[in-house]
């Protein structure tokens, strides 16, 4: 029996014990500073508690796990506070209460803000990172661009280099070809030149020896004009003109329309073949006219024929017939007026044309025409006076044909 | 007789044991929180303000258990602690502040320059396209 009241009494001791416990667990609290205490005056320690922990738990992220243990605890204070506030509002217990629970949940707080900064700088890091593969895609992209490009270039870039080369083949070529045409030219123009040179050496060279022979010619026909002239008379006029020495023989010695030499012409004749026999150099051009009585027939075979014997008889005084030309020219080349009969006895004649082949060679060179073609006094004017200047007075009065 | 007193104390002395009045509250175990806190604090260079405030309270409460005031000194070792807390959650709030509005910065550079690479390469579908 005593025993039990002996343990009665230790329980209610340990009762009493843990009663003081319970007090000198809050005592401390209550004897914090007064300074410490955050309690506001005019609110309610409690709904400020409740409020600082909403404001805290307020747009909190899903993954603040260190701000959700913290809130937590503040919420543990929370209970302990109401508790407090219920035994006295104004205690130095609840106001240290108060003031823990605000400081859990500012931590609360401060701790979601840094989740919810963290979750957004986890954002911001995924976002770079696609940014990053958008910006390797938009490279590649590039990169395959800019490759292609670069082959397009380079097989211009080929294409032109081959067609540079052709050109250059080509540019070469014909510059090996025209060098070998302008050497060419270069060679058949100095060859040319050289023959040109040898040429014009020899033209001079010819040209000199022509004039000298032209010279020679006519100091030979002067001589012969001189030798010539001693012919003169009434019926054989001695005259010269650009043809040569003309002798110019009445038909008065021929036979009336007889063809036949006259022993006076015979002997002037023989006189002549002397000189021309002289004078290898001389051609003579025997020309026979008429006046224009008859018919042309008779009178161009007439002339012909006592032109054919003047050559004859010279042929027979030992001159080269080679040297010799004989012509009937008929009426067709009258030296005088046909109407009158002083002209008519002039215009019946027989003309020994005496040339010099060096100034009839050189003329034709000169001209590129015979020497013939330029007669020494037109035909058709009888009128007009003839270009050979007689040496003596006209004949006198010609015997009829 | 002996053995009823030795009963008696025993079962006081057992209460005692039990109902945790062997002694009086001690505050060291809520000083070395507070210390590791302060600790934790220092490494996250928190805010010096709050660092001096948290200190000044840590102080106290050590010159008060030093004194015997062990009820007092927990009060403030507790506070302590809860300002050491509170000042590190700010300074990871700034932190993650400056990271993000570095990433921020960095984000935006990131979409320039792609939008440099996007005109880049407009121009060269452009060009090749014309070519």
């Amino acid at each position: 029996m005593k025993t039990r009241n002996l343990l009665m009494i230790s329980a209610f001791a340990a009762t009493l014990c843990f009663a003081a416990e319970e007090t000198k667990t809050e005592a401390p609290v209550a004897e914090a500073p007064a300074t410490e205490q955050a309690a506001p005056a005019e609110q309610n320690a409690v709904d400020a508690c409740k409020a600082s922990i909403e404001a805290a738990s307020k747009d909190m992220p899903a993954n603040a796990t260190s701000a959700k243990s913290t809130l937590a605890a503040a919420k543990g204070v929370l209970a302990n506070l109401e508790d407090a506030y219920k035994d006295d509002p104004e205690s130095d217990a609840t106001k240290a209460l108060a003031n823990k629970c605000d400081m859990t949940a500012k931590i609360a707080a401060a701790q979601a803000e840094t989740q919810a900064l963290r979750n957004h700088t986890a954002e911001n890091w995924e976002k770079r990172a696609a940014t990053a593969r958008s910006i390797e895609a938009i490279q590649e992209q590039i990169n395959q661009a800019r490759s292609g490009k670069v082959n397009d270039l380079e097989a211009e870039k080929a294409k032109m280099k081959d067609q540079e080369a052709r050109l250059q083949a080509e540019m070469q070529q014909n510059q090996e070809k025209f060098k070998a045409e302008a050497a060419a030219q270069k060679a058949a123009l100095k060859a040319a030149g050289k023959r040109e040179a040898e040429l014009q050496k020899k033209l001079a060279a010819e040209k000199k020896a022509l004039a000298e022979e032209r010279a020679k010619a006519k100091a030979r026909q002067a001589e012969a004009m001189n030798k010539l002239n001693e012919l003169q008379s009434k019926l054989i006029q001695v005259s010269k003109d650009a043809r040569g020495i003309i002798l110019s023989m009445s038909d008065i010695l021929f036979d009336v329309n007889k063809a036949t030499l006259k022993a006076d012409l015979k002997t002037s004749l023989a006189k002549v073949a002397g000189i021309l026999s002289v004078y290898q150099q001389f051609n003579v051009s025997i020309e026979g006219n008429t006046d224009n009585t008859g018919s042309a027939e008779h009178n161009m075979k007439l002339s012909q024929q006592r032109a054919d014997n003047v050559k004859a008889f010279l042929v027979e005084q030992g001159i080269d017939g080679a040297r010799l030309e004989a012509k009937g020219l008929g009426m067709t080349m009258p030296i005088a007026d046909n109407s009158t009969k002083e002209g008519r006895q002039k215009n019946r004649r027989v003309d020994l044309v005496i040339q010099d082949k060096a100034l009839q060679e050189g003329a034709d060179a000169l001209t590129g025409a015979p020497a013939e073609a330029a007669p020494a006094e037109p035909a058709a004017t009888p009128a007009a006076a003839p270009a050979a200047e007689p040496a003596t007075t006209p004949a006198a009065e010609p015997a009829k044909k | 007789m002996k053995y009823r007193f030795f009963v008696a104390g025993l079962a006081v002395t057992a209460l005692a044991i039990l109902s945790g009045c062997a002694g009086s509250a001690n505050a060291s175990r809520p000083i070395e929180f507070a210390e590791a806190n302060k600790t934790i604090a220092e490494e996250a260079k928190v805010d010096s303000a709050q660092m001096q405030s948290a200190n000044a309270k840590l102080d106290s409460a050590k010159a008060l258990q030093a004194e015997g005031e062990d009820e007092q000194a927990i009060a403030l070792a507790e506070q302590s602690t809860l300002e050491y807390r509170l000042a590190v959650a700010n300074a990871e709030r700034d932190a993650a502040k400056k990271e993000d509005e570095r990433v921020e910065k960095e984000l935006r550079d990131d979409v320039e320059r792609k939008l440099i690479y996007q005109n880049i390469l407009d121009q060269e579908v452009k060009n090749g396209g014309t070519k």
